[in-house]
């Protein structure tokens, strides 16, 4: 016997099985009647598989004892008493018999169910993921479409200067017409004013004289919405305020969440920042 | 008419189904012992094998005709059903951390057990076992029910391969390797620090 085939019969050796013993359908049906022997003198030739048989000695004992400490383990009375309940509640309903057929049944219904709720499920995903993907590719074949939009509701806006300065000595009194228009478009940065126009109303002609100053000096140009950036509160330019064109990365687009063309990418492009009296940037829009 | 004792599993079953609840009783009596010391061996948590074993009885009371004896016996048929609730309920609390069940109880229990040997032999025999009970815990599922059946529950390898639902050579070999595992885990820390100081030895020599 050589150590490989010792190890295979190391587990019923350190277990004290006999292997005689063991089933039919055992891969131990091949084994000859004297391999015990054959594994004691294995045992005197290789002190390695000597060890390897006393650890599995040693824990053959330690699990036994185990299994001692634990024969006397038995569930709690309260286990039988909630049975023998349960037990009871099933009998004082007539279904101990015919349960079967009615689980069956029941079974059968739900499975059916369930393949139909999840057929809809799928065919619910597929409308909702193509409306979504004709949605989205619309969006990008139409990149022209906001400027126009920007363009034809607020010509205004159109026009922009290098820098603005917007001071309290020099904002007008009374609001613009061109205002009224501007704040009642639906985008974030009208939005804004509303907030800032409730709560403080001084502050309107301010706001408006700076978006239709600027409007008034460029024709050539157009212009996003201002979009309001993400850590900057309500804009208050009451206290002053500047607008500074600068030139960016055409990635700042990107993550202004605007559609950028890839075949441009590594150009730059133009931009209006709104700085508060504080000097922190309140808002941007993009500017061709 | 014969006692209740007297009665084989799957005549106590008939009669169970029939509405006796005194054959639930005698058949609950007869094979909870070795339910819940599974269910406990396997997940280490009494509450948990509490839980089983309701549930394994419970479901013999609801599902009962599904049994069939020449398909196995009733014992193995139980042990599988609270094998199921077992890992179910092992894979739905994996990420929980598990606390230490101690109740007074246990420990008035252990403080008043009557003693042969010293306090010490008893202290250390506790420990030892604990150390086991660990470590048959941190076992891979797979093994853990191998070593739980046929070295704890002390069954032959037909009635595991019965209840795990695999080959006997399957069984055999997880048994094999639970045990290597066991013993390496077993193994005092000193004699795991010294083994690879002679291997690096040897290999200096060589």
């Amino acid at each position: 016997m050589n150590c490989q085939s010792f190890e295979e019969i190391l587990t019923e050796l350190a277990r004290a099985r006999p292997y005689n013993q063991m089933p039919d359908q055992t891969p131990d049906q091949t084994m000859q009647p004297n391999l015990h022997e054959s594994a004691v003198v294995h045992l005197d030739e290789c002190t390695e598989c000597a060890v390897k048989l006393q650890d599995g000695r040693s824990l053959s004992n330690r699990l036994e004892e185990m299994a001692r400490e634990m024969k006397s383990m038995t569930a709690p009375a309260s286990v039988e008493e909630q049975l023998r309940k349960a037990f009871r509640l099933t009998l004082s309903r007539p279904v101990l018999s015919a349960a079967p057929a009615i689980d069956g049944q029941r079974s059968e219904i739900r499975s059916r169910w369930s393949r139909w709720a999840v057929a809809a499920a799928a065919v619910l995903l597929i409308v909702l993921g193509i409306t979504g993907l004709r949605l989205r590719a619309g969006r990008q074949s139409q990149p022209e479409s906001p400027r126009a939009e920007t363009g034809g509701a607020q010509p205004a806006l159109k026009e922009l200067p290098s820098t603005v300065e917007v001071g309290k000595n020099r904002l007008p009194s009374k609001p613009n017409k061109k205002l009224t228009v501007s704040v009642k478009r639906k985008n974030l940065y009208s939005r804004t004013t509303h907030r800032f126009n409730r709560n403080n109303n001084t502050s309107q002609p301010a706001t408006t004289e700076t978006t239709t100053g600027i409007a008034n000096d460029t024709a050539s140009e157009v212009a996003t919405q201002f979009m309001p950036l993400a850590y900057a509160g309500p804009i208050n330019l009451q206290d002053g305020g500047q607008l500074v064109r600068v030139e960016l990365p055409r990635s700042a687009m990107l993550s202004m969440g605007l559609p950028v063309n890839m075949d441009r990418y590594g150009e730059r492009v133009k931009a209006d920042v709104l700085l508060g009296a504080d000097g922190l940037a309140r808002a941007i829009r993009f500017v061709q | 008419m014969k006692a209740q004792t007297d009665l084989s599993d799957s005549e106590l079953l008939q009669s169970m189904l029939a509405g006796d609840e005194e054959a639930l009783a005698a058949l609950y009596r007869r094979r909870q012992r070795g339910v819940y010391r599974f269910a406990f061996q396997m997940c280490g948590s009494k509450t948990v094998a509490e839980d089983v074993t309701q549930e394994v009885f419970m479901v013999l009371i609801r599902e009962g005709h599904t049994f069939d004896d020449s398909r196995g016996s009733l014992n193995a048929f139980l042990i599988g059903v609270a094998r199921n609730h077992v890992l179910r309920r092992l894979r739905r609390e994996r990420f929980y951390v598990a606390m230490e069940e101690d109740s007074e109880s246990d420990v008035k229990k252990k403080e008043t057990l009557p003693t042969t040997a010293g306090p010490l032999d008893d202290l250390t025999r506790t420990e030892r076992i604990e150390s086991v009970r660990r470590a048959v815990l941190a076992l891979p599922e797979r093994y853990r029910e191998a070593v739980v059946l046929c070295d704890l529950e002390e069954m032959s390898y037909v009635e595991a391969a019965e209840i795990l639902g695999c080959a006997i050579g399957t069984v055999r070999s997880r048994l094999h390797r639970g045990r290597a595992l066991l013993i390496k885990k077993l193994r005092p820390a000193h004699e795991e620090e010294t083994a690879p100081a002679t291997t690096k030895s040897a290999r200096c020599f060589a």
